[in-house]
């Protein structure tokens, strides 16, 4: 129960905390250390099917006399299951790039119990810490700790080193398995001030401890469940108990400098970078492109030029960014940039084409929600190009190769983004959003005395339904098939043809001609009509919910059949008329169905009105599609004349 | 498990390309033969491969591949990827771009490529590495031109050059090797009947393959890995050298010699370990029983972590080395395993193998390495004892299906011998459930479940037995398609050579759906599989 009213919402709290000077705290248990109780532990009390428990995860960060970020961390966790005992490969991730951060003094050491209270221990060998660059930003330090089994208890401390503290991360205090302590304690640079906004579950107590003699401020959290994945959510991020920090205020001889962003001075702030405002305001009227669009264009038009200029001829180093550091005229040459240049690049480019654009800084879904009540820039992961033309909004990302420029990408629906301008600044919310995703299904189907059903399939996706299948297949027909063909390995496909593909406000059409035999109960055939619709079983299996339930984008399916009878067939019984509508009335779906002379004709629609369920709805939303499910799969019972 | 990835991720896709001097190259869909267009989705103009071998340990690979894409089904063609480590280097590396009317769109060179760690998804640690672009196409058709050098400086194996037949045609193929006459390589074709043009001149020798209007063909899914069916020139050494170790490589006996030498260790255990372990077989006579505690006590002790750097791809760490931190790869844990019997007076041989359920075995008439895992075979009066030691709950002699019915090679001190991994007794591979279904006159509905399962089948159901609560009830509602119940418990009695799992399940409504009086209930309650037979 303590996990499911962790779901609810969760409270957030901002502070502001001076700094003075600060000194280094020791860890509660001393390194290498046990208890007799944590030896003995066979299970977490509070989440009992854990394979591992985090015993304690440990960080202090302070600064050093260069004002670097100075983290010492240390984790212990105890392996409670043999798929636990993975969890002692450790990989520690950071940020290689220019020199910005290094991982020193790793240690480690395992405990291992060998009954009777007695017990080994085994220290973590220098040599088998192995260092591998990753890519040109990213390193890991890597170590698998010895002699580990059930029970084993790992101890392990590293020391992180950032060149400054615009790498300050925020502080997670749940991880995928059970966390006993969490202790978290920051000491900000003199003379500034930190915020910092604390995300947490209302049931689960924190202990917050600023210590103003010595500037700092301590984060404590005990016996936090662990986190695993769920379908239909956008990210675990979003839950997870956690505390944010941004940089406040500086004071120097000239007077206290804020920077306790409103998001107005964020805006202008940005505006007057070089590597933001700058490149998304250069002018580039003079390049060839921008000179060879056609003045008879429409602005709707430019802006559809623009968008296809910039995604067919610029390629993404796959790196997201908020920033241009390659500036918008050199990306523009050198053809490749980060998420950030190539999105001023086409802010700018729409700009000197005479369209109304701005930069917004966005969150994708999986990078988590932003929190409008506080302004801080990291709850953004990039940054991409809104327009305005023709009386309508567009948002534009340059490195999405397959979104049509009338669409919010799908990685951005649910989200909220910001708006960077100095008059227009403020926050677009996407949701509620018109386009749905769009499946029509028609079936037009022939029985046969021998209770097979020749039928001809026309399956049309639109939308959000034609863009997810797009990023997945790319084009490739044989995907498409081999999805449909997974999903319904009792069909018999004669032939399938798919289109759509190239023209963005085409419906991505796949028709199919296939046979399949009717199945039989007791000397009856069933017609079963829930075909493609990907909705045969119910998806929401778990009992509880602890994220909330985000479909993304709105749902529409409308399934028509028209099935003919041979003459030695007859209707037994033929589902009613029904329609179910949900609690909250988001949800309907509905099958109306006649017979008429030897044809029987079915209408199946679904509409989910909503994007998102708060994971407390989610007995609701599991009830509607299990009813749902059942109202799609009861078929039409015939039987021999 | 992998022995060594010794993974160069174009090999299909990419392959090794080289530099043609002399033929002219179309840049344009025009003139394409129609029979090349037929199930095509790419046509390569000319894909080539030069391989420039000046040692034992070094040669120069100049590859050169001009492809043109139809449409955007060839689009995989615009990934680019080279593998590289320390023994390979790519100095040289060009792209250039033509758009349906051959002029020229753009041109790419070694900068604009990211470097990678080539993460095989199973190691820890490895030192591999990969080259990474994409061209974006200027649409369809167009034409990529893919030129590079790869100097290596350690080898055991010589690139193969495939044809990429699956939905792409080639117009010409070409493969040419020059090696100095006394090392000289041993080569054949497959699925493919050319012969090489050999020309010496000097010491050096020079053969050329080529072909011309290879059409398009379609791979089907769940067969053999696709090199099984492409046609290709396979080329191997008689000489190598990888990281400083030198070894021959004209038969399976000679590459044996060499792996077993990195294999052997003087005094693996100190007086006092070996005690020990005679110990835990001190008080049975039976060579059965004392394979099977000394098994035992290795899945008890020891767990599988993946390092692969350099020779550590193909030497194990020693013995001492897994004692001591108790855990090891596949090299490692076998020849640990190896120790432990000799330490009780069982001979046993590590055998190299090629794991995974479609893949080529290893070919008695053409010695290569084509190995990517190591077990252990332990010789009898009449049949030997296999051993999977990366596993930490199969039964002793029990394989799985990624490693019987296979050619491995065994590691002697005699040399290599190539011999065959038992067949499992399908008997063995099974799983029975029997379900019990009480229906109330409501509709209502219990199902008591007992499955049995066991051999390779247990696999999934050992993972399962792992899980938290929830996790179990998500994957054996997804993976064994029950409908979903309201209520779903599981209990695992311990059973000695089975898993067994007792799931509980309970629906209010377990009918289909219900005509008049009767109620329609679905014909299978538990069905175990709806996955397409694999073909053997």
């Amino acid at each position: 129960m303590l996990l499911k009213t962790l779901s609810k919402a969760a409270s957030a709290l901002v502070f502001l905390f001076p700094s003075l000077t600060a000194q280094s705290q020791n860890a509660p248990i001393d390194f290498g250390q046990v208890t007799r109780d944590e030896l003995e532990m066979k299970e977490c009390v509070f989440d009992k099917s854990a394979d591992a428990v985090v015993l304690l995860d440990y960080a202090v960060a302070q600064f050093n006399d260069q004002y670097n970020l100075i983290t010492e961390r240390r984790i212990r966790l105890k392996i409670l299951k043999e798929r636990g005992i993975e969890r002692a490969n450790i990989r520690i991730p950071y940020y290689s790039g220019d020199g910005f951060e290094f991982i020193r003094n790793i240690e480690g050491v395992v405990v291992t119990p060998t009954g009777n209270g007695s017990f080994t221990t085994t220290p973590l060998e220098r040599k088998n810490i192995f260092t591998q660059q990753i890519n040109r930003l990213y390193s890991m330090q890597t170590f698998a700790m010895p002699n580990v089994q059930v029970g084993s208890i790992i101890d392990y401390k590293y020391q992180s080193t950032m060149k400054s503290y615009g790498g300050l991360k925020r502080w997670e205090f749940q991880k995928e398995i059970p966390v006993i302590t969490s202790f978290y304690e920051l000491a900000p640079i003199p003379n500034s001030e930190f915020a910092y906004s604390v995300y947490k579950a209302p049931t689960l107590p924190i202990e917050i401890i600023p210590n103003k003699n010595e500037g700092k401020v301590k984060f404590i959290m005990n016996n936090v469940p662990g986190l695993r994945d769920e379908v239909y959510s956008a990210t675990t991020r979003n839950f997870l108990q956690r505390v944010n920090f941004q940089f406040a205020s500086y004071t120097n001889y000239m007077g206290k400098t804020d920077y306790t962003n409103t998001w107005q001075k964020l805006a202008i702030e940005l505006l007057s970078e070089r590597s933001f405002g700058s490149q998304a305001n250069k002018d580039l009227s003079g390049t060839p492109f921008i000179k060879g669009l056609s003045p008879s264009l429409t602005a709707v038009e430019k802006l559809q030029a623009v968008h296809e200029f910039v995604r067919s001829n610029i390629t993404w180093n796959e790196i997201n960014s908020k920033y241009s550091e390659e500036g918008s005229k050199s990306t523009l040459e050198k053809k490749k940039g980060n998420t950030g240049e190539i999105n001023l690049l086409l802010v700018s480019l729409l700009k000197s084409a005479g369209v109304e654009a701005y930069p917004l800084l966005v969150s994708e879904r999986d990078f988590g929600l932003v929190d409008t009540a506080y302004s801080f820039l990291d709850q953004f992961n990039k940054v991409v190009a809104i327009a305005y033309a023709g009386g309508k909004q567009y948002v534009l990302d340059g490195t999405d190769k397959s979104t049509p420029f009338f669409l919010v990408p799908s990685d951005l629906v649910n989200t909220t983004g910001f708006l960077v301008d100095k008059k227009k600044r403020g926050f677009v919310y996407f949701t509620n959003l018109p386009e749905k995703q769009r499946e029509l299904i028609s079936l037009v189907g022939a029985i046969r005395e021998d209770g097979t059903m020749q039928t001809d399939g026309r399956i049309s996706l639109s939308e959000y339904a034609k863009l997810g299948k797009v990023q997945r297949y790319h084009s490739e027909k044989a995907r498409y098939l081999n999805a449909i063909v997974k999903e319904h390995p009792n069909l018999k496909i004669d032939s399938f043809a798919v289109s759509g593909f190239t023209n963005d406000s085409a419906a991505l059409q796949q028709d199919l001609k296939f046979n399949v035999n009717l199945k039989k109960s007791g000397g009856y055939y069933l017609l079963e009509y829930n075909l493609f619709t990907g909705l045969q079983e119910n998806p929401f299996i778990t009992q509880y919910r602890f994220t909330d339930i985000d479909f993304g984008t709105k749902y529409s399916l409308v399934l028509t059949g028209s099935f003919s009878l041979p003459p030695s067939l007859a209707v037994e019984s033929i589902p009613s008329n029904k329609k179910i509508v949900s609690v909250d009335r988001s949800m309907s779906a509905s099958r109306i169905m006649e017979k008429s002379g030897d044809r029987i004709q079915v209408r199946v629609q679904v509409e989910i009105n909503s994007e998102k369920y708060f994971a407390d709805e989610y007995e609701d939303v599991k009830g509607f599609f299990k009813e749902m499910v059942d109202l799609l799969n009861e078929p039409v019972l015939l039987k021999a004349k | 498990m992998n022995l060594k990835l010794v993974v160069f991720v174009g090999l299909f896709l990419n392959c090794y390309t080289g530099f043609s001097q002399t033929l002219p190259i179309s840049l344009t869909a025009d003139g394409i033969p129609e029979e090349l267009k037929k199930d095509a989705n790419a046509v390569f103009r000319l894909d080539e491969g030069i391989l420039d071998i000046a040692s034992p340990s070094e040669y120069t690979l100049s590859v050169r591949q001009v492809v043109t894409l139809l449409n955007a089904e060839g689009a995989h063609h615009l990934r680019h990827r080279i593998g590289i480590d320390k023994f390979n280097k790519v100095d040289f590396v060009e792209i250039s771009v033509y758009n349906a009317q051959g002029s020229l769109v753009k041109k790419y060179g070694k900068k604009d490529f990211d470097v990678e760690a080539a993460f095989d998804g199973i190691s820890l640690v490895n030192d591999d590495k990969v080259m990474e672009l994409y061209t974006p196409a200027p649409g369809y058709p167009c034409t990529i031109d893919l030129q590079y050098k790869r100097r290596t400086t350690g080898y055991i194996e010589l690139p193969n050059w495939y044809t990429n037949f699956h939905e792409a045609s080639t117009e010409v193929f070409r493969y040419e090797v020059k090696v100095p006459a006394a090392l000289d390589v041993r080569h054949r074709t497959l699925n493919f009947s050319i012969s090489p043009a050999i020309e010496t001149a000097g010491n050096l020798k020079k053969y050329v393959w080529e072909a011309k209007n290879i059409k398009a063909r379609r791979l089907e899914s769940e067969g053999f890995e696709p090199a099984r069916y492409l046609p290709q020139v396979e080329v191997a050494p008689n000489e190598f050298s990888y990281d400083g170790y030198k070894g021959s490589f004209r038969s399976w006996k000679d590459f044996g010699t060499w792996n077993y030498a990195l294999y052997e260790e003087k005094e693996a255990f100190s007086p006092q370990r070996l005690a020990e372990i005679k110990a835990l077989v001190a008080h049975t006579q039976s060579r059965e029983e004392k394979v099977r505690i000394l098994y035992q006590y290795l899945q008890k002790n020891m767990r599988y972590v993946s390092i692969q750097l350099g020779i550590g791809g193909f030497k194990p760490f020693a013995v001492n080395f897994v004692d001591n931190k108790k855990y090891g790869d596949c090299k490692a844990l076998t020849n640990y395993m190896r120790y432990l019997l000799k330490a009780v007076d069982i001979p046993s041989y590590p055998a190299l193998i090629n794991a995974g359920y479609n893949k080529i075995p290893a070919d008695a008439a053409f010695p290569s390495d084509p190995f990517n895992h190591v077990i252990l075979c332990i010789p009898g009066p009449k049949d030997s004892t296999w051993l999977e030691c990366t596993s930490t709950n199969n039964k002793v002699g029990e394989l799985g299906s990624s490693t019987e019915n296979k050619k491995a090679l065994l590691l002697t001190e005699a040399g290599g011998i190539l011999v065959n991994t038992p067949r499992s007794a399908y008997q063995r591979n099974a799983v029975t459930t029997q379900n019990t279904v009480t229906i109330t006159p409501d509709g209502n509905a219990s199902i008591g479940n007992m499955t049995r399962s066991s051999g390779d089948a247990a696999s999934f159901f050992q993972y399962v037995s792992q899980l938290s609560d929830e996790e179990q009830k998500e994957m054996l509602v997804q993976n064994l398609l029950f409908k979903n119940p309201e209520e779903l418990t599981v209990t695992t009695p311990a059973e000695n050579d089975d898993v067994v799992f007792r799931i509980h399940r309970s629906y209010t409504k377990l009918f289909q759906f219900k005509a008049g009086s009767k109620f329609f209930y679905p014909l299978c309650v538990n069905k175990l599989a709806t996955d397409k037979v694999k073909p053997f």
